[in-house]
């Protein structure tokens, strides 16, 4: 993976790695992930979300794009469900396995790749499932066409995620990833719902369908330490989701 | 018989405790709150919209979910439609029933139950309509697929409530609904009106509409006194309805995935 050139774009950029080694260094460094508190508030809201949007009597086989530390992959498999996590950060799956060992998960598999092209073997799935990853592709489209390819026909996939307000764009620029990774990132610039609605049906996924979570942008405020809350305030969490056709 | 979704049943049990003891609590300050006299221009408004929504002339049979004190059952039940109202409250039942009874009206039946999981056997009805239900819901898909599943094939699923400024969101408290259930409600938080528009959309139901009642919020704002119109300022009624397709298609957001 780390040696690959095929995500290098035709400006010379290779964002993919760039995103890589910001994720592996946030594992360790200052934005290491917190506790991965999925009993409390936090952690009840997404367990309500996701079942609410997978209401399935069955245990469901999952991939989570983006994983991350796993804190979606863990309230999933805590649902009942067979999941496997999917990150393009080894530091970041270091972090979610250790979790995952101490929790005597043994079953959940996690492994590394990126969500434009994912590696073989992972389906056919019921369901994929992303949260807070669509900003950061630089290609949105190539991944959706990944996903919809991975579910099985009748299958859902599923995006949760944030517009960001101009402010907060502004105030964090160059901090994060830097200044030519976020001038190509399409939905990072999002102001409304229309490009990640019309991204889902640009895939071939029908019942496309999406809404803002101003719930959840509640939770998320008063969960956070005061500190965080000018940040939270400009986010507003909204979910998407689409079937591929049954034909 | 739990037939929620995978894994929150303990959560699920926890939140409709405290629902339901909530509205034990309220029902008699709930039943002054939203009791209209018969000549108020407020009752002819709401009563208008039912009789568009459902005309008198083509006598229906109507489920009323969480139907309460009985303000749409028992107005409904005066334009001729056979209404059964379900509530999970005995005491909002009773005065519903009370109320029937001072009007003479025989065509209104009243059962206990939850709006999330009506008795089955209260089908099939010709629609089903709840009037501020939703936004109390924190699993509102399994509510909407309930009701779906009790309307004759291309009969209507039909539900009005409101959308809430922010303000008065945080202006509630534990006398309003139990704050460990207010936090997750997707409903009474949101600002649009796609929320509602996709719960039908996931229930399987077609020909998915719905507008906001601009027209009542106006006749409640201009006709009801200071201190309520105030809070009519800070709420935007709408309806979100659907019909129960004759033939459905597979589709994996009825639980079936």
């Amino acid at each position: 993976m780390s040696t690959s050139t095929a995500d290098i774009d035709h400006f010379g950029i290779d964002i993919t790695a760039i995103v890589r080694d910001y994720w592996d260094a946030a594992a360790i460094g200052d934005h290491r992930p917190g506790p991965l508190d999925d009993t409390g508030v936090h952690g009840q809201a997404w367990m309500v979300l996701l079942s609410r949007l997978l209401p399935s009597t069955r245990p469901l086989r999952i991939l989570d794009v983006g994983c991350g530390s796993g804190f979606l992959t863990f309230t999933l498999a805590a649902l009942g469900h067979t999941v496997t996590g999917l990150d393009v950060s080894p530091g970041m799956l270091r972090v979610g396995r250790a979790e995952a060992e101490r929790r005597g998960l043994d079953d959940l598999r996690l492994v590394e790749g990126t969500a434009e092209r994912p590696p073989g073997g992972l389906g056919p799935l019921d369901v994929v499932i992303s949260r807070d990853l669509l900003w950061t592709l630089p290609s949105p489209e190539s991944a959706l066409g990944a996903w919809f390819d991975l579910v099985r026909p009748g299958g859902k996939v599923l995006g949760v995620d944030a517009l960001r307000s101009e402010e907060l764009l502004r105030a964090t620029t160059g901090r994060e990833y830097p200044a030519e990774v976020l001038d190509s990132l399409p939905l990072l610039h999002a102001h409304d719902l229309d490009p990640v609605e019309n991204l889902w049906l640009r895939s071939g996924l029908e019942e496309v369908m999406v809404e803002e979570l101003r719930w959840m942008d509640a939770v998320v405020h008063a969960e956070v330490p005061v500190h965080e809350r000018p940040m939270t305030r400009r986010l507003g969490y909204f979910l998407v989701e689409g079937v591929r056709p049954a034909r | 018989m739990n037939t929620g979704p995978l894994g929150t049943a303990q959560l699920q049990a926890d939140m409709a405790e405290s629902m339901q003891r909530y509205w034990d609590a309220t029902a008699e300050s709930y039943a002054g709150h939203d009791h209209f006299e018969p000549d108020d221009p407020r009752r002819r408004a709401w009563s208008l919209l039912l009789a568009r929504m459902f005309p008198p002339t083509e006598p229906k049979k109507i489920l009323d979910v969480g139907c309460g004190s009985g303000f749409v059952a028992l107005s409904l039940a005066e334009l001729g439609h056979r209404v059964v109202g379900l509530d999970i409250s005995p005491e909002m039942l009773r005065m519903c029933g009370t109320a029937a009874e001072v009007r003479g009206l025989t065509n209104l039946a009243l059962v206990r139950g939850a709006a999330e999981q009506p008795p089955p056997d209260l089908g099939p009805v010709d629609a089903v309509i709840s009037r501020h239900v939703l936004w109390t819901l924190p699993w509102p898909e399994q509510a909407v697929r309930a009701w779906a599943a009790l309307v004759r094939p291309g009969g209507r699923v039909v539900a009005i409530d409101s959308l809430w400024s922010p303000q008065l969101i945080s202006d509630m408290d534990d006398r309003d609904y139990p704050p460990e259930v207010t936090r997750f409600l997707p409903l009474l938080h949101a600002r649009h009106l796609n929320p509602a528009r996709n719960l039908w959309r996931r229930a399987g139901l077609g020909r998915v509409m719905a507008e906001r009642l601009a027209w009542i919020d106006g006749v409640l704002r201009t006709r009801s006194p200071a201190a309520a119109a105030t809070m009519y300022q800070n709420l935007s009624f709408y309806f979100v309805e659907g019909i129960r397709p004759v033939s459905p298609r597979p589709d994996l957001h009825r639980g079936v995935i």
